[in-house]
């Protein structure tokens, strides 16, 4: 019984994440990089506030691993930005889930943007330009993704998982 | 449940700051070790392919359909265009013909040999990864084809960038507007050479290191001076939109509009070094 429980949410957390490297992996006109949302660190931060004993650090670190080799960049800044805020999430989460939904849409929308920028303020720091705008954009347009992910999900893992709760 | 949390003593701090170190030590060695230096340009585009075609192929599909739907006029309007244009290049060419006997006459006498005729890959351009950092550009061919890291590749317009890893059936290409692009550039109207770095907004070239005296104006035309023998020499570059004097500063500011033209889906071609 709880092995089969423990399968279905592992079986739904990877296929949450196979969902979101598949949609990082479309090809899309050059334009998207102002609109489209980071489904990876959306995954990870909202399972992160979900289920922080199974999505912990070393999860976020390998899927921050994996992002920086889909973007081709010097390995570790994404994995680095990740570990952090998951981190984050860990040690706050009980003082985060006390504050109402828009303001916990306000600090994922800050974790968001940090997750972006530390890894192109790192390679600044290796002397690459970097703009600073697509990053706030797509930063709006993943705490859109994560509402609307929350908004829908929560309910419907509230059922799926019946006996969890 | 809330026994679990007492229960279980995790070192997470111990964790994060390993963790941390780790990504950190890693970054900064990206550069310089030479297995990582191997995954970036031979393991990678022969990994992620695979998997990028498959999930494209819908998308690809629905391409494919929407080319062999489209309506007999468009068709048509399409044919005529490309006729005229067809002869525009044609009317053109005939005086190139004599202009390159002249050259290869005029090279002659001067008593340098340059080859012509050089050899061409058509390529299809067939990603735009969403990365913020850089466009990631890839096309459809790979070392199985021949091709090389360092090629030039240009299309229609001018010069498109350079390829810059391999792997067996995909490559990937640096665009002339990236930030890590530079190429040496010559002034069609005076034979200044300077050289031209993409701003890695995307939108274009800038000049560096440009001297203040420097004879130019918005509008010249650039093409490729041949200097550094990466990029052949003659290929469109851009033309300056903006050449402007800022106070106080040692270099004169100038931009260029590159010619080639960005859109996912369309052909590029590779040249080879004969």
């Amino acid at each position: 019984m709880a092995l089969a429980k423990e399968i279905k949410i592992w079986f739904l957390i990877l296929s949450s994440f196979l969902v979101a490297l598949v949609l990082m992996l479309v090809h899309l006109p050059s334009w998207s990089k102002w609109i489209y949302p980071e489904w990876l660190i959306v995954v990870v931060l909202y399972w992160a506030f979900a289920m922080p004993y199974r999505v912990n650090i070393g999860t976020a670190w390998l899927v921050g691993f994996l992002l920086d080799i889909l973007y081709n960049v010097p390995v570790g800044g994404n994995a680095l930005a990740l570990v952090l805020a998951v981190y984050f999430i860990a040690t706050f989460s009980s003082k985060i889930n006390l504050l109402d939904f828009w303001k916990k849409a306000a600090v994922v929308f800050g974790l968001i943007v940090w997750c972006q920028l530390l890894p192109l303020l790192l390679s600044a720091c290796l002397g690459k330009h970097f703009n600073f705008w697509p990053i706030l954009s797509r930063s709006i347009m993943s705490t859109l993704v994560w509402l609307v992910v929350v908004l829908l999900f929560n309910y419907k893992r509230r059922s799926y998982f019946e006996s969890y709760y | 449940m809330n026994k679990r949390i007492f229960a279980k003593k995790s070192f997470q701090g111990a964790r994060v700051f390993i963790l941390v170190v780790l990504s950190l030590v890693l970054f900064f060695c990206d550069r310089n070790l030479t297995c990582f230096t191997a995954l970036h340009t031979n393991f990678l585009p022969f990994m992620t392919a695979p998997f990028s075609r498959t999930i494209n192929w819908p998308v690809d599909l629905v391409q494919r359909f929407s080319g062999n739907l489209a309506s007999r006029q468009l068709l048509l309007k399409e044919n005529a265009d490309l006729r005229l244009e067809l002869l525009l290049a044609n009317a053109k060419l005939q005086q190139l013909g004599f202009l390159e006997q002249e050259n290869f006459q005029l090279r002659a006498l001067l008593n340098t040999s340059r080859r012509l005729k050089t050899k061409f890959l058509v390529a299809q351009l067939s990603a735009f990864a969403a990365g913020v950092l850089d466009q990631q550009i890839t096309v459809d061919k790979g070392s199985l084809d021949g091709l090389y890291v360092g090629q030039p590749v240009i299309d229609a317009y001018g010069l498109f960038g350079q390829v810059v890893s391999v792997g067996p059936k995909v490559s990937k290409i640096l665009h002339i507007t990236d930030a890590k692009s530079a190429v040496p550039v010559m002034i069609v109207r005076n034979g200044i050479q300077v050289i031209a770095v993409g701003t890695g907004r995307g939108d274009g070239l800038e000049l560096i290191n440009a001297p203040e005296t420097i004879d130019i104006k918005e509008g010249d035309f650039l093409v490729t001076s041949g200097m550094g023998q990466r990029f052949p020499a003659g290929y469109a570059v851009g033309s300056v939109t903006m050449a402007k004097h800022v106070l106080g500063e040692r270099f004169i500011k100038i931009l260029i509009a590159p010619s080639a033209r960005v859109n996912s889906s369309q052909s590029v071609l590779l040249l080879y070094k004969k």
